[in-house]
């Protein structure tokens, strides 16, 4: 067998301890927001009540006097919350008949600080985004005592949560299957935002939104019932077996800013290891055909992410493949923990969910360790990953044929990425650089496709090596902290000027701000390529006698040509041109983009026959690719088989239109 | 069933010039909308380099390209297609009247095929719209539940297999079904032409007869459309080599051809060899 490695186990215990060590030390990050979590889970209610230690630091130089929490699972507590406001569908989905017991909620049932008051009474849930008083995914907990800047505060908690039926990930499916995110009261972040103050970012629920929040370790007792499969973030440290048959597992992770898990009698468990990495995948029986893929796939993603980004610290990945019918809680990401997605019996030529996987798994650089507000520039990490994954798909799967290749139709991730963004109905319809709740539409075309072909024409400018260094640079920089989009775009120019001199760099830096901050496109075309003989003067002349004298000139075996190109995009690119001449000769031009129109004129016994911006397709971002080109010995053998093709396509359309009369 | 298999394929070889007649009307219906395929294709990048990507199988990239920019251009195409089959389901009422007709009298002249076509056609074209409707009321009735179910089909099955083997299932029935159709319509037909009994009844004694020879009838009918689908595959797997030179256009253009010739005569073929098993002999129903 190809995949000799791959072995299924259905494990009465779950994992072999001690293959797999969670604990970092010296830590990797700050590590401000700490958490330990003991549970219970009531699998036929749908609820979990817990306890909860938040030991948390005050890095800021500000002296706090309330705390606040994202309560996420409130959002899907009734049609008034803001995550549901105004909708009847989420994603598809109908939420408007739901049952009582389909609804989701979380409430604190006590809180206080370790050595201090109960602070139960003062918990208000607030609306700093839109004013929604019926919203209760932020709350807020006022202290009995500033916290100064650098102290630790220590919270005690005791909290029930109410899983609903699978609302954008989180809850629950049949037959006991359940996706445990945004299950706990987890603190928002302190930090210096946008505006360059410090202050609170925890913002509510909002449709387009997902997670942002600080480091931490996460220490977390899950007891549930034995027949449930599990799987969580970070590793297994402890398993012990309750007097009343339930089975208590503890799970440990460090330097994460959040954790996921999940529960399921029927997951079959593959396992698999890449260098320091634990591999575990839990996937329904009828995907077992998926398993090998699915691995291949996140074995792909480490070797080509750590080659070009970074090391993967951690010492494991849990993949989750839920069955069909909780295929809404697919497609996300959380540290060490992806979700992923795909049919029964999925064919081979379509990867699709190879696709996802990567995609997922590159979510552990861009979101997970480089943490970039997902909420306020989605791009820092949707478009990083869309661009890799894009670029470990085709190189895994071949250029040009990696995501789908079936009788002849095939494409790869680029080309989807980049056709995503130039076949949207209006190209400028919004700039990238937006909050998600900002966005009206087009949402993946601008923050993840357009985001990744920008960055793609960037690697095509700089060169490969350029650009990984910019990528590890960043990464080295920013891992384990909040980086914002300016701080991208500050390594960027460092790294390109350094590398490819004050001007080049400056370019580079300034195409890509174009790209995120303006709505500004880019379409090169050749106009036209005009071609005569030169002919001798001719006409009435002085005779330097005083006298005139007419000449009628001959025409001459000299070609005068003119290659006429025209910039129709707004944005401005350095570009080559690829002039050929009939007698095969080739001259590459260097156009600095600027003009509206430039003309290239060629005087010889050789006159130009085709033009070609661009030949290397470098500039992804080129509206019209078809337009960079124009010949004027143009193949007709193309448009020939193309027309035949439609001929028989016709054919047997008629033929099988009438098959009834 | 296989002895009128073999009937019809050699009734339908010897049928070859009729066969080349229908043919060749399809090619000139679609040359004309093929012509324009070819205008739209030069006008929009005839002269750009990246034609050349084409002379490979595909090239996504070039084609979406080519569909953002210029789809208006393409899209009026469309349309004339829509009508073009339209128009092309009525003639086929009479060409196919005129094929029945020549081959249950077994005439191989043009004069047979004419004829044929004509005395029938008013009389197939209310059969051919009465089994048309028929059609859209079994597809509607068939689908329309069964996808409402498959949708929500997760939530109520122990596995997702089930429901994927449901759809094959699904799929393989109307398939079957629409062999049934076919060939209780070719029966209606074929009843009318030997007997001239009025519409309802050649319906009826189809449906009759259909029923009593069910299986060997639909097996047969099915024997034929392998044939087709046998002819598809081959396609595809010569179709799919990356191809540079013209000459291999050409090849291609002419494979093309001969499959779409090929589909044509097979119709032929199936049409003799269900006469062939409908015989007059065994198609008296009973009382
Ligand atoms: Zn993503």
């Amino acid at each position: 067998m190809k995949y000799a490695w791959l072995t299924a186990i259905m494990l009465t215990t779950q994992i072999a301890f001690g293959q797999c060590d969670p604990f970092f030390n010296p830590p990797l990050s700050e590590r401000p927001a700490n958490y330990e979590i003991d549970l219970k889970l009531d699998h036929a209610a749908k609820t979990i009540a817990a306890r909860e230690t938040l030991t948390w630091i005050n890095t800021s130089p500000d002296t706090l006097r309330e705390m606040r929490f994202y309560m996420y699972l409130n959002s899907f507590k009734n049609t008034e919350s803001t995550f549901l406001k105004g909708a009847s569908e989420i994603f598809g989905q109908d939420f408007t008949n739901r049952k009582a017991d389909e609804w989701g909620w979380i409430n604190i049932d006590s809180i206080g600080r370790q050595g201090g008051r109960e602070l139960t009474a003062g918990l208000r849930y607030i609306q700093p985004d839109d004013g929604n008083k019926m919203d209760q995914s932020v709350l807020q907990v006022p202290l009995d005592q500033p916290l100064f800047p650098g102290d630790t505060l220590v919270l005690h908690m005791k909290f029930t949560a109410k899983m609903p039926k699978i609302i954008a990930r989180a809850g629950y499916s049949k037959d006991d299957y359940f996706l445990f995110v945004h299950w706990f009261p987890q603190a928002g972040v302190y930090q210096i935002n946008l505006d360059g103050k410090w202050g609170w970012n925890c913002h509510q629920f909002h449709r387009m939104t997902e997670f942002f929040a600080d480091f931490g370790s996460y220490d977390v007792s899950i007891t549930a019932s034995p027949h449930l499969v599990l799987g969580a973030s970070g590793c297994l440290i402890e398993e012990k077996e309750n007097a009343d048959g339930y089975v208590t597992r503890r799970y440990h992770v460090d330097d994460v800013i959040d954790f996921a898990w999940t529960a399921y009698p029927y997951f079959e468990i593959y396992e698999d290891t890449w260098e320091h990495v634990n591999i575990r995948l839990l996937i329904p029986p009828e995907h077992c055909s998926m398993a090998e893929r699915y691995i291949g796939a996140v074995k792909h993603s480490l070797s080509y992410l750590t080659k070009h980004v970074g090391r993967y610290p951690y010492p494991t990945i849990t993949i989750v493949d839920p069955p069909l019918h909780a295929l809404r809680s697919g497609l996300m990401e959380y540290p060490t923990l992806i979700t992923v997605g795909t049919f029964y019996n999925m064919p081979t030529w379509f990867r699709n969910s190879e696709a996802l996987a990567a995609h997922e798994f590159a979510h552990q650089y861009f979101m997970a360790m480089v943490a970039s507000n997902e909420k306020e520039e989605a791009w820092l990490d949707e478009g990083f990953v869309t661009w890799f994954e894009d670029r470990i798909v085709d190189d895994a799967y071949g250029r040009k044929k990696s995501l789908v290749d079936l009788f002849g139709f095939r494409y790869d991730s680029r080309e989807l990425s980049r056709l995503e963004y130039t076949g949207m109905p209006n190209p400028k319809v919004g700039i990238i650089a937006r909050p998600s709740w900002e966005f009206v539409e087009a949402r993946k075309e601008l923050i993840y496709s357009k985001t990744a072909t920008s960055l793609e024409t960037i690697r095509n400018l700089a060169g490969d090596e350029v650009m990984d260094k910019i990528i590890m640079t960043y990464f080295e920089r920013w891992k384990f902290r909040h980086p914002k989009g300016t701080d991208f775009l500050a390594v960027l120019e460092e790294v390109s000027k350094q590398e490819l001199g004050e001007v080049m760099g400056g370019m580079i830096l300034s195409i890509f701000e174009s790209c995120i901050y303006t709505t500004d496109v880019c379409d090169y075309v050749v106009g036209n390529i005009v071609v005569g003989k030169i002919s001798e003067p001719t006409g009435v002349f002085d005779d330097g006698k005083g006298g005139l004298t007419f000449k009628k000139g001959q025409v001459t075996d000299t070609y005068h040509s003119e290659v006429i190109l025209y910039r129709e995009g707004d944005m401005v690119f350095p570009v080559e041109v690829e002039i050929t001449f009939d007698n095969g000769e080739k001259i590459m031009e260097k156009w600095d983009g600027l003009d509206r129109r430039k003309v290239f004129e060629y005087t010889g016994k050789n006159r130009v026959i085709s033009a070609h911006i661009d030949p290397m397709q470098k500039i992804l971002l080129d509206l019209d690719l078809n337009n960079n080109s124009l010949t004027l010995e143009p193949q007709k053998s193309p448009l020939f088989r193309y027309a035949t093709r439609a001929v028989f396509w016709i054919q047997n359309v008629l033929q099988t239109v009438g098959f009834l009369v | 069933m296989f002895k009128s298999f073999q009937n019809g394929i050699l009734a339908g070889l010897s049928q070859w010039r009729m066969a080349l007649t229908v043919y060749l009307f399809q090619l000139l219906l679609a040359i004309t909308l093929g012509v324009q395929v070819y205008h739209v294709l030069e006008a929009s990048i005839g002269n750009s380099l990246e034609l050349n990507k084409l002379l490979g199988n595909y090239d996504h990239t070039v084609i979406r390209d080519l569909l953002n920019v210029h789809g208006a251009s393409i899209s009026p195409l469309l349309g004339q297609f829509r009508w073009l089959a339209l128009a092309y389901l009525i003639f086929s009422v009479f060409i196919h009247a005129g094929i029945l007709h020549a081959v249950i009298n077994q005439e191989k002249n043009w004069l047979a095929f004419w004829k044929g076509g004509a005395t029938w056609f008013f009389r197939f074209f209310k059969l051919g719209a009465f089994y048309l409707l028929l059609l859209a009321v079994i597809s509607a009735a068939i689908w329309l539940p069964f996808l409402g179910f498959f949708a929500t089909s997760p939530e109520y099955l122990s596995s997702e297999k089930i429901s994927v083997w449901l759809l094959i299932l699904m799929i393989v029935f109307y398939l079957f079904l629409l062999i049934f159709l076919f060939s209780w319509s070719l029966m209606a037909r074929i009843k009318i032409i030997r007997e001239g009994v009025t519409n309802w009844t050649a319906i009826r004694q189809g449906l009759f007869w259909l029923t009593r020879h069910c299986f060997s009838t639909t097996g047969l009918v099915a024997l034929f459309f392998l044939v087709h689908v046998l002819i598809f595959f081959i396609y595809w797997e010569i179709n799919d080599t990356g191809v540079v030179s013209l000459g291999w256009i050409l090849f291609f253009m002419l494979l093309q051809q001969l499959v779409a010739y090929f589909r044509v005569m097979v119709r032929v073929m199936t049409f003799a060899g269900v006469s062939h098993h409908f015989a007059p002999n065994t198609d008296a129903p009973e009382p």
